[in-house]
C-alpha cells in the first residue's frame, strides 16, 4: 500500500519533474477521476478524509471548501489561491515539493479549483523561490499543452487557468488575507475577518487559499479515497506530512511520516540525534512561531491537537531543535528581530511591540538587562495574544518568547545576574 | 528603502531628493511586453503594479524615481500609490544594488548553525554592512529572512543561486569565483 | 433596539453599530484612535479593547477590539474591567515608545487626541528605555506641516485623504515600525481636503502651516460660529481669533470645522479652512480713506486711479450724512450697489438707505437672471433639496454643467461618499456591517453611476462613470432630451449625434431604475438652458415617480440666494444700471453707495466703466483694496464675515445666522453700522430713515427683514437675539483657560479693561459666561472635560453622527412654491469658428475663482497662472502647443495667457478660469468670445517690456 503519497516521486532514482514521468507514475489518475464526480462530492470526500490545513493552523480543508457558496446565485467567479509563501523561520518543505514534484502540486489544485467551481487560480510563490518558480511554470506549460489545464479540459466543460505569481519577499504574505492584498497588487495588510475569503477574497470574490502542502495531499485522496487516506496517520489526525529537523542535529532533513509520529523518532531515528556533545534543550516543534517544548514533550505524537494540549502548535511540522551550547535568550532575539522586521505596521502590538521586545532581548542578552525586564517581556507577550492583535503573526511571535520565559527562564535570569551572556 | 536593512534613522525619502525632477524615462519595448502578458493574469490593472515594478528591476537591477515614474505612466497608477508597494516589499530595491546582491540567511536556524559568522566573514572580506554596496559595485549585502533551506544551514543565495552548508573558507572561495568572474567578463 | 449591559449598567442601542460608537454614544469615556464616525472602523490602534462575556455566568470574558465588535442584544461587556484597562494602558506605553516628548513646543498640545487618550487611559509612567526612530518630514505646501516623528501610525490620514476624498498623492510607504506618510517626493497636497488631515490626525504629525504663522492654543483663541464665505454650500466653521500681545491687533488666527450634520458633517475644503487669512492681508481696510482732490501726474497710478488718504471717521459719516440730506432736498441722488458676498443685513441697510428704486443687485444681467432661475425652480414643490446626508445616499448622480469640486466643494466630498453606495449594496448582502470599511471598500466593485455633462471634471472624473464633454448648450440638449425621454418620449424622435442619444436612453434608464436618484446643476455654466433643462429633468422624474426629486443647485456666490429675495425678477442687475445711468437726463448729482463688492469681477467692462464714469462720487465700503477702490473718493472699513454677525442663504435655500468671532480692529464695522451712522447724523429724515436710525442690534435688521420680505420670515427666528441668557450668563467666546488677560496690555495699563460688549448677538467676548456646547448652538469651541480636541464634538451629537444637540442655527426660506413654467427649448446656432472668434466657458478652481480666499497669503502662493484650455484638435489647427504664450483677445481687452490642451475642453471653445489675476474682468462676460494668438517668443519679451 501507499505510505508516501507526497514523496513518491521524490527520491535520488525516482524524478518527476516532468509531465511524461509524472504520468508514468500514475500522475493525474485523481484529476481525471475527479472530472467525473460532483464538486460536491470532492468536498465531502476531502472532509471526511481528515486533511487539516497544512499551512499552520490545521483547519479541516474540505470544510473550509465546504463556506464557499455555490449554486446559481452565487457568485460566478471565484478564486482559488495556494499558498507557497514559505517564509517562517526554519520551515523547508513546500520548497522540496514544488521544486522536485511540481505536477503533485498542480494536479491537487486542478482537482480543489473544480471542487469549488474556481476557474482562475494563482499559486502565489516566494520570491526567493527561484527553481521552484521554474519548474512549476514549466509543469503549468506541460499540463497545458496535454489539455489538463486551459478550456475544456479533458472534453469537459470545465476550464481552469493557473497563474504562477511571484512575491518580492514579506513573510505576512503568507498570511492568507495580506497574501490576496499582495495578489491584488496592494500593500500585504491582513484584512478583517470577517468577511472570511470564502465569501469575499480575491478582488471581493469567493476565494480559498490552502497551503502548497495541503493540495498536495489531494490527488491521492481523491485516488484511494478517505478511509485509505485516514489510515496513513498513526494518531488522531489523518494522512501523511512533511516533517523536517533542522538544528545541530547529526542528520538534519525532511521525511514523508505518518502523522502522529512522535518527535523523538523523528529527531533520534530519522534526524539522527544529536550532534556529539550536545544535549536537547528544548525545541520548537512546527516552526518559529511556535511555543517551545522540552525534552520531557520527546514522546508525543506529532498530532494537531496532542501538541496544542502541550502548549504549542504542530504549526508546519518543521522542528528546530535547540541544543544546551545555543544560547536561548539569542536565539529568542533572533526570532524576536524577524517578527519585529515582518510585522506590517498595522496594528499597535505588533508593530510598536516588537522593536521594543528586541531592544529588551538585545539589553538582556548584551549583559544589561534589568530583572524588570522580564515581567515587561512577559507582558509584552501577554498583549501579543491571540485576538488582541489585528493577525496572527504578533500571537505567533510571541509564543516563543512566552514559551522561553517559561523554559528558560534561569538562562534570562543568569544573562541579568552575571551581566554577559553565558554561552559566548 | 524597504530593501535595506533598517537603520536607525528612517530613509524612506532619501531616494526623492535624488531624483527631484520629473523626467519620466518610458519602459523598453521587453519591459513593455512582459508587463502586457501579465495584464490577462489579473482582474484589473491596477493589480500588475508589483509584478511590473519586478519585471523593470530584473532589467534594471533596481527601481529608480525615473523607473518608478516610468511604471507608474504605463500603467496608470498614480505615482505614490506605487511607491506605497514598492517601499512594502523588500525584494524592490529603491536604491542600487551591485551586481552581486548577497542574501544571506539570518533566521532561526541558521543562526544556529553560525550564521553570524559568516556574516563576519562576509563584512571583513567586501568591507561592507548589511545593506551596504562595495565601492567597486559588485557586491550588496542583504540579512534575509529564511531561505527555506533550513536542514542545510548555514545558507545564503546569490542573485538566484543556492549555496548550502556554508563555512567560512566557502565565502572566500565563492567571492573570489565571483568577482574573477566579473574580472574575466570586463576583461573580455 | 438592542439592550447591552456594560459594567452592570443597561443601554439601549441602535443595532447597526459597533461597541466602540454604541458606548460613545452612551457617554462612556472609551479610548479609540484609528475609528472614526465618519470613516467606520479598521481594528488598526487596538486602543478600544473592552471585555465580551459570553453569558452572566462567564466571569473572564475575553478581549476584544469594541470598534469591531458589532453590537449584540443582550450583550454584556466591561469597560473597566483590570484586564480591558491595563491592555488599554498598555497600547499607549507601545504607541509611546516612537512619540516624542515634545507636547510643550507641539502645535496640537492642548487639542491633542493622543494627549486625551493617555490621559483617559490611565497610563502614566514609561518604561521604554530605547532609542525612537526618527523620520525626515517633508514638505507639503503652504498648508500643511508634516512632523513624522509623532505619527502613532493610525492610518487615519490615508484613510481620510485617499479613501474619503479620493487623494493619491498621500500613502503609507515602508513597513513595521518604520511605515511613514507622505508623499512619494516633497511637494503639495494635491486633494482640495487636504486641510482636514489637521482635524482628521489625532496627533501633531499634520497640523495647520498657516495657523503656524500666528499660533497660539487652542485654549486661548477667542471663537463664535460662523459660515464660511466662500461658496454657497454653507459650512459651519469655528474661526478662532486672539490679541498678539505688545499692543498687536487681534489677528484672525485660523479656522476649524465646526460639525453640522446637514452640511459640512466632519469636513471642510481647503478654500474654507485656509481662506480666511484675508482678513490679515495687508490690503486689509482698517481706516476711512479719502481720494485726494490733487490729479496725480506721472505716478505709478493708471490714470483715473485715485490716491487715498486717512480722514477721520467722523469727517466721513458727516460727509454721507450730507449726502443723504441733500436727497432728501431733492439735490442728490443715492444709488446702492448690493453684494452676494455679504450679509442680508448689510444689503438690507444700503436698501433702506437708498431706496428701492435705487438699490442694485451688483452683479450682471446674466447671472441675475440665473440666480432667480435657480430661486424659482427650487420653489416648484417637486423638487426636493437634498442635505449633505441626503447625497451621501443617492444611488446614482447627473451632474449637469457644474464642476462642483470648485464650486461647491464640500458636496463634490459627499458625491464622492454616494459612488460607494453600489458597494456598500453589495456588503450588506454579504452581511458585512457598513462600518467594517476596509472590508467593505475590499469588495471593490464599480461605482454608483455617477454622470457628468459639463466642461471640465476635475475632482470627481475618477468615479464618473460616464462623461460627456460639450459646450453648455449642447449639454442643455443632452439633458433636455433625457428630460424628455423621462416623460415618455420616444428615442427616436431625438434630434441627438447617436453616441449622444445612446448615452441619454442609459441614462435615463439609470435614473429611472434608481431609488434614490440625484441631479446637479447650477450658475457656473452661465446657462439658462442648462438650468431650463435641469429643472425639467427633475420634475419629469418627480412626476414619473410621483415623489419629489432631489435636485442640488449651486448659486455663485454665498449669499446670492439671499439678496436674490431683495428684488423683482429682472431687476437690479449691473447692465440695468448702466443704462438708467447713461440714458438718464437728470442732471442731479449722483453718488454711488457700493457695499462690499469688486464691481469689476461682476459687470464686464463697459458697464462698470459707464456706472464709475456717470457717477460723481464714489463711496465704498469693503474690507480689502480692490480694483473698485481705485476709482472709489470715499472707502469706508466693512467688518468681515468673522467680525461681523448676518445671515447668509446657502445653496438649499437655508438661512445661516453667523457672529462675530472678535471685533474687527482699527475703524473697522459692520457696513450697515456705517451707513446707520451716517442716518443718524442726517437732519432731514423721512420715516424709513428714522427707522434705520434706530437699529441697534444685528437681529433689528433681521427682524426687519423677515417683516419685510416674506421667504425671509424666518429670519426673526434665527438664533436666540442679543437679550438672551442661560442662568443669567451669556456664551462665553473665549475658554474658560483664556490666559494672560491681566497681562496682556499691561505694558500700556495695568489696570484691566473692561471686555468689548456685544450689541448683536448674546455672547461675551471674554472668558464670563456659559461654556458648554450641549447647552447652546451659540458655543463654537467644542470641548468637554477630558476632551480637549476636535473629537469632543461626540459629546453634543445625539448618537454618534447624529445632529449636534442644541441644533444648529438654521431656517429655510418661506418661499411662496410655484410650479414651473413651460421652457421651450431652442436649439442654438452651431458654434462657428469666425475668425477665429471661440466661446469662451468659464474654468472654475478651488483657489483663485473665488474672490476673498484669494486675498489669503497662503491660497494666493498656489493660484494658477492665467491660462486658456482648448482641445487638442483646435490647438492643432490654431498650431498651439502645451505651454505656447497666447494673447487672449475679448472686447477689446487682451491678456497674455498660457496654453493648455486639453482632451476633453469642448472644440470651437475656449476654458478660462474664472476669477483668477489678471483675468477676472472676464468672469461677467463668459461665455462670449474671444480670439486665440500666440505670441512669438521675440514679441512676447517686447510686450513683456511695454507693461
Ligand atoms: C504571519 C503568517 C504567515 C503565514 N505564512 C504562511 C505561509 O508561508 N504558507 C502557508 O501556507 N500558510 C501561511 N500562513 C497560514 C495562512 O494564513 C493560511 O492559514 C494557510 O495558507 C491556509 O492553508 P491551509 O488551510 O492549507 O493550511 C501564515 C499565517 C500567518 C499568520
Ligand atoms: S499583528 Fe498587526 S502589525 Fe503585526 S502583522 Fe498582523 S496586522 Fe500587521
Ligand atoms: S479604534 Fe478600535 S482598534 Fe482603533
Amino acid at each position: 500500500m501507499l505510505t508516501n503519497p507526497l514523496t513518491k516521486n521524490i527520491g535520488p532514482q525516482n524524478h518527476a519533474t516532468d509531465i511524461v514521468r509524472y504520468q508514468d507514475n500514475g500522475g493525474y489518475r485523481g484529476w481525471r477521476k475527479a472530472l467525473d464526480m460532483a464538486p460536491e462530492d470532492i468536498v465531502k470526500l476531502v472532509q471526511d478524509g481528515g486533511l487539516r490545513g497544512r499551512g499552520g493552523a490545521g483547519f479541516n480543508t474540505g470544510l473550509k471548501w465546504s463556506f464557499v457558496p455555490r449554486g446559481k446565485n452565487s457568485p460566478p467567479v471565484k478564486y482559488l489561491v495556494c499558498n507557497a509563501d514559505e517564509m517562517e523561520p526554519g520551515t523547508f518543505k513546500d520548497r522540496l515539493l514544488m521544486e522536485r514534484d511540481p505536477h503533485l502540486l498542480i494536479e491537487g489544485m486542478a482537482i480543489s479549483a473544480y471542487a469549488i467551481e474556481a476557474r482562475t487560480a494563482y499559486i502565489f510563490i516566494r520570491g526567493e523561490y527561484h527553481v521552484a518558480a521554474a519548474r512549476l511554470e514549466q509543469a503549468i506549460a506541460e499540463a497545458r499543452e496535454q489539455g489538463l489545464l486551459g478550456s475544456n479540459i479533458l472534453g469537459s466543460d470545465y476550464s481552469l487557468d493557473i497563474y504562477l505569481h511571484r512575491s518580492a519577499g514579506n513573510y505576512i504574505c503568507g498570511e492568507e488575507t495580506a497574501l490576496l492584498n499582495a495578489l491584488e497588487g496592494r500593500r500585504a495588510v491582513p484584512r478583517a475577518k470577517p468577511p472570511f475569503p470564502q465569501v469575499s477574497g480575491l478582488w471581493g470574490k469567493p476565494t480559498v487559499v490552502n497551503n502548497v502542502e495541503t493540495f498536495c495531499n489531494i490527488p491521492h485522496l481523491i485516488e484511494m479515497g478517505p478511509d485509505w487516506y485516514r489510515s496513513l496517520g498513526r494518531g488522531d489526525d489523518a494522512g501523511s506530512k512533511l516533517f523536517g529537523v533542522s538544528g545541530k542535529v547529526r542528520n538534519p532533513g525532511t521525511w514523508e511520516l505518518p502523522m502522529g509520529t512522535p518527535v523523538r523518532e523523528i529527531i533520534e531515528h530519522h534526524a539522527g540525534g544529536m550532534q556529539d556533545g550536545l544535549q536537547l534543550k528544548g525545541f520548537l516543534p512546527g516552526g518559529g512561531s511556535t511555543d517551545f517544548l522540552g525534552p520531557e514533550h520527546l514522546d508525543l505524537p506529532m498530532d494537531y491537537d496532542v501538541i496544542g494540549r502541550a502548549g504549542s502548535r504542530l504549526g508546519t511540522g518543521t522542528i528546530i531543535v535547540l541544543d544546551d551550547h545555543t544560547c536561548p535568550v539569542g536565539l529568542v532575539l533572533n526570532l524576536s528581530q524577524f517578527f519585529a522586521r515582518e510585522s506590517c505596521g498595522w496594528c499597535t502590538p505588533c508593530r510598536d511591540g516588537l522593536p521594543w521586545i528586541v531592544k529588551i532581548l538585545q539589553r538582556i542578552e548584551n549583559g544589561e538587562g534589568l530583572p524588570e525586564d522580564l515581567d515587561l517581556l512577559r507582558e509584552q507577550a501577554q498583549r501579543m495574544g491571540p485576538g488582541n492583535t489585528f493577525c496572527a503573526l504578533a500571537p505567533g511571535a510571541a509564543e516563543p518568547l512566552q514559551s522561553a520565559l517559561k523554559l528558560f527562564e534561569q538562562d534570562f535570569i543568569d544573562h541579568i545576574r552575571k551581566g554577559c551572556c553565558p554561552y559566548q | 528603502m524597504s530593501s535595506i536593512f533598517e537603520p536607525e534613522v528612517i530613509d524612506v525619502m532619501e531616494h526623492s531628493k535624488s531624483g527631484q525632477g520629473n523626467i519620466t524615462a518610458s519602459l523598453s519595448a521587453a519591459e513593455q511586453e512582459e508587463i502586457d502578458r501579465e495584464f490577462s493574469h489579473y482582474e484589473d490593472k491596477g493589480s500588475v503594479g508589483l509584478e511590473a515594478l519586478r519585471i523593470v528591476q530584473k532589467h534594471r537591477g533596481w527601481i529608480s524615481d525615473e523607473s518608478l515614474r516610468a511604471v507608474s505612466a504605463y500603467l496608470d497608477i498614480p505615482v505614490a500609490q506605487l511607491e506605497s508597494v514598492a517601499t512594502y516589499f523588500q525584494l524592490i530595491f529603491r536604491q542600487p544594488v551591485g551586481k552581486e546582491v548577497i542574501f544571506l540567511c539570518k533566521s532561526a536556524s541558521c543562526w544556529i548553525m553560525g550564521c553570524n559568522r559568516l556574516q563576519e566573514k562576509i563584512q571583513d572580506k567586501l568591507q561592507i554592512k548589511p545593506g551596504e554596496t562595495t565601492s567597486d559595485g559588485l557586491f550588496t549585502l542583504l540579512e534575509t529572512p529564511c531561505l527555506g533551506d533550513c536542514d542545510k544551514a548555514p545558507v545564503m543565495m546569490i542573485g538566484e543561486e543556492m549555496h548550502r552548508n556554508l563555512t567560512e573558507s566557502d565565502i572566500d572561495e565563492i567571492i573570489d569565483n565571483k568577482k574573477k568572474g566579473h574580472a574575466d567578463q570586463s576583461a573580455d | 433596539m438592542p439592550t447591552i449591559t456594560v459594567d452592570g449598567e443597561q443601554y439601549q442601542v441602535d443595532e447597526d453599530q459597533n461597541l466602540l460608537s454604541a458606548c460613545l454614544a452612551q457617554g462612556i469615556n472609551l479610548p479609540y484612535f484609528c475609528w472614526h464616525p465618519a470613516m467606520g472602523s479598521v481594528g488598526a490602534c487596538r486602543q478600544c479593547a473592552v471585555i465580551e462575556y459570553k453569558d452572566a455566568a462567564d466571569q473572564r470574558g475575553r478581549l476584544v477590539m469594541s470598534c469591531m465588535t458589532p453590537v449584540r442584544d443582550g450583550g454584556i461587556y466591561s469597560v473597566n474591567a483590570e484586564d480591558a484597562r491595563e491592555f488599554r494602558g498598555g497600547i499607549i506605553e507601545d504607541l509611546m515608545t516612537n512619540h516624542p516628548h515634545d507636547c510643550p513646543v507641539c502645535e496640537e498640545g492642548g487639542e491633542c487626541h493622543l494627549q486625551d487618550m493617555t490621559e483617559m487611559s490611565g497610563h502614566t509612567s514609561r518604561r521604554y528605555r530605547g532609542t525612537k526612530r526618527t523620520h525626515r518630514n517633508q514638505y507639503l505646501g503652504p498648508f500643511i506641516n508634516h512632523e513624522m516623528n509623532r505619527c502613532i501610525a493610525c492610518y487615519r490620514c490615508t484613510r481620510f485623504y485617499r479613501d474619503y476624498a479620493g487623494g493619491d498623492d498621500l500613502q503609507p510607504l515602508g513597513r513595521n515600525n518604520q511605515v511613514y506618510f507622505g508623499r512619494q517626493q516633497d511637494g503639495m497636497l494635491e486633494n482640495g481636503f487636504s486641510g482636514n488631515l489637521v482635524e482628521v490626525c489625532p496627533t501633531g504629525v499634520f497640523t495647520d502651516k498657516t495657523f503656524s504663522e500666528h499660533f497660539v492654543r487652542k485654549w486661548d483663541l477667542q471663537t463664535a460660529p460662523s459660515i464660511c464665505e466662500h461658496c454657497a454650500v454653507g459650512c459651519n466653521t469655528a474661526p478662532g481669533a486672539r490679541e498678539a500681545g505688545n499692543g498687536q491687533d487681534v489677528i484672525l488666527r485660523r479656522v476649524v470645522n465646526l460639525y453640522n450634520r446637514a452640511i459640512n458633517g466632519y469636513f471642510l475644503c481647503d478654500r474654507g479652512r485656509f481662506g480666511y487669512d484675508y482678513v490679515n492681508s495687508d490690503a486689509r481696510i482698517k481706516k476711512v480713506l479719502s481720494a485726494r482732490s490733487e490729479e496725480i501726474i506721472g505716478s505709478t497710478a493708471t490714470s483715473g486711479d485715485k490716491v487715498h488718504v486717512e480722514i477721520p471717521p467722523k469727517q466721513a459719516v458727516r460727509q454721507l450724512a450730507e449726502r443723504i440730506d441733500a436727497v432728501q432736498r431733492g439735490q442728490r441722488r443715492l444709488i446702492g450697489i448690493g453684494s452676494p458676498r455679504t450679509s442680508l443685513e448689510n444689503n438690507f441697510a444700503l436698501q433702506k438707505l437708498v431706496t428701492r428704486e435705487n438699490f442694485y443687485a451688483g452683479v450682471d444681467r446674466r447671472e441675475l437672471e440665473l440666480v432667480q432661475l435657480l430661486d424659482n425652480i427650487q420653489r416648484d414643490d417637486r423638487i426636493h433639496r437634498p442635505d449633505t446626508p441626503d447625497i451621501e445616499a443617492a444611488d446614482a448622480v447627473l451632474i449637469l454643467g457644474e464642476d462642483i469640486d470648485n464650486t461647491a466643494p464640500r458636496i463634490a466630498l459627499a458625491v464622492r461618499q454616494a459612488a460607494r453606495n453600489r458597494q456598500k449594496a453589495h456588503a450588506q448582502q454579504l452581511k458585512i456591517p457598513l462600518w467594517q470599511d476596509a472590508s467593505v471598500r475590499q469588495l471593490r466593485g464599480d461605482y454608483s453611476p455617477i454622470i457628468f455633462a459639463g466642461t471640465e471634471l476635475s475632482g470627481l472624473a475618477d468615479i464618473a462613470g460616464a462623461t460627456l464633454f460639450d459646450a453648455p448648450e449642447k449639454v442643455a440638449r443632452f439633458a433636455e432630451a433625457i428630460a424628455q425621454l423621462i416623460g415618455g418620449a420616444d428615442t427616436a424622435s431625438l434630434a441627438l449625434p447617436t453616441e449622444e442619444r445612446e448615452l441619454a436612453v442609459r441614462v435615463t434608464d439609470i435614473l429611472a431604475a434608481a431609488e434614490k436618484p440625484l441631479v446637479i446643476s447650477g450658475c457656473s455654466s452661465r446657462s439658462t438652458e442648462i438650468l431650463h433643462a435641469a429643472g425639467k429633468l427633475a420634475t419629469s422624474l418627480a412626476d414619473r415617480s410621483a415623489a419629489p426629486c432631489q435636485l442640488y443647485l449651486v448659486f455663485p456666490e454665498v449669499n446670492s440666494l439671499g439678496i436674490a429675495q431683495l428684488f423683482e425678477r429682472d431687476q437690479g442687475h449691473l447692465e440695468e444700471l448702466a443704462n438708467r445711468l447713461q440714458s438718464s437726463r437728470d442732471n442731479t448729482p449722483t453718488t454711488l453707495l457700493i457695499l462690499e463688492n469688486d464691481l469689476c469681477r461682476r459687470g464686464n467692462r463697459e458697464t462698470v466703466e459707464t456706472i464709475l464714469s456717470r457717477a460723481d462720487e464714489v463711496i465704498l465700503l469693503d474690507s480689502l483694496l480692490n480694483e473698485t477702490a481705485r476709482h472709489a473718493d470715499l472707502i469706508y472699513p466693512a467688518a468681515a464675515t468673522p467680525e461681523s454677525q448676518g445671515t447668509f442663504v446657502n445653496n438649499n435655500g437655508l438661512a445661516q445666522r453667523f457672529y462675530a468671532v472678535y471685533e474687527g480692529v482699527g475703524y473697522i464695522q459692520e457696513s450697515w453700522r456705517w451707513l446707520v451712522d451716517a442716518v443718524r447724523f442726517s437732519t432731514h429724515k423721512s420715516a424709513a430713515l428714522s427707522t434705520v436710525a434706530g437699529w441697534q442690534h444685528s437681529t433689528d435688521l433681521s427682524e426687519a427683514l423677515a417683516r419685510e420680505f416674506s421667504p425671509l420670515a424666518g429670519l426673526a427666528e434665527l438664533g436666540p437675539d442679543e437679550g438672551y441668557r442661560i442662568d443669567g450668563l451669556k456664551v462665553a467666546r473665549q475658554s474658560h483657560r483664556y490666559s494672560g488677560r491681566t497681562a496682556i496690555r499691561a505694558k500700556n495699563r495695568v489696570a484691566e479693561l473692561p471686555p468689548h460688549q456685544d450689541p448683536d448677538a448674546p455672547m461675551s467676548f471674554s472668558m464670563e459666561g456659559i461654556h458648554n456646547p450641549g447647552l447652546s448652538s451659540l458655543q463654537a469651541n467644542i470641548w468637554s472635560p477630558g476632551w480637549n480636541s476636535n473629537q469632543s464634538i461626540l459629546k453634543f451629537q445625539q448618537g454618534i453622527g447624529g445632529a449636534r444637540k442644541g441644533a444648529n442655527g438654521g431656517i429655510p426660506l418661506r418661499r411662496q412654491s410655484q410650479p414651473l413654467p413651460e421652457w421651450h427649448f431652442h436649439e442654438t446656432a452651431e458654434s462657428q469658428t469666425v475668425d477665429s472668434q471661440l466661446q469662451m466657458l468659464p474654468l472654475y478652481r478651488l483657489f483663485g475663482s473665488d474672490e476673498l480666499s484669494a486675498r489669503a497669503a497662503a491660497i494666493s502662493s498656489v493660484i494658477e497662472p492665467p491660462f486658456a484650455a482648448i482641445n487638442t484638435l483646435d490647438a492643432a489647427d490654431l498650431n498651439i502647443q502645451e505651454g505656447d504664450r497666447l494673447e487672449l483677445e475679448s472686447e477689446s481687452q487682451r491678456y497674455q495667457v498660457e496654453a493648455r490642451l486639453s482632451a476633453t475642453q469642448p472644440a470651437g471653445t475656449i476654458g478660462v478660469p474664472s476669477g483668477i489675476p489678471p483675468l477676472e474682468s472676464l468672469a461677467a462676460t463668459f461665455p462670449g468670445r474671444a480670439s486665440l494668438k500666440r505670441i512669438e517668443p521675440d514679441l512676447a519679451t517686447e510686450s513683456g517690456d511695454s507693461q
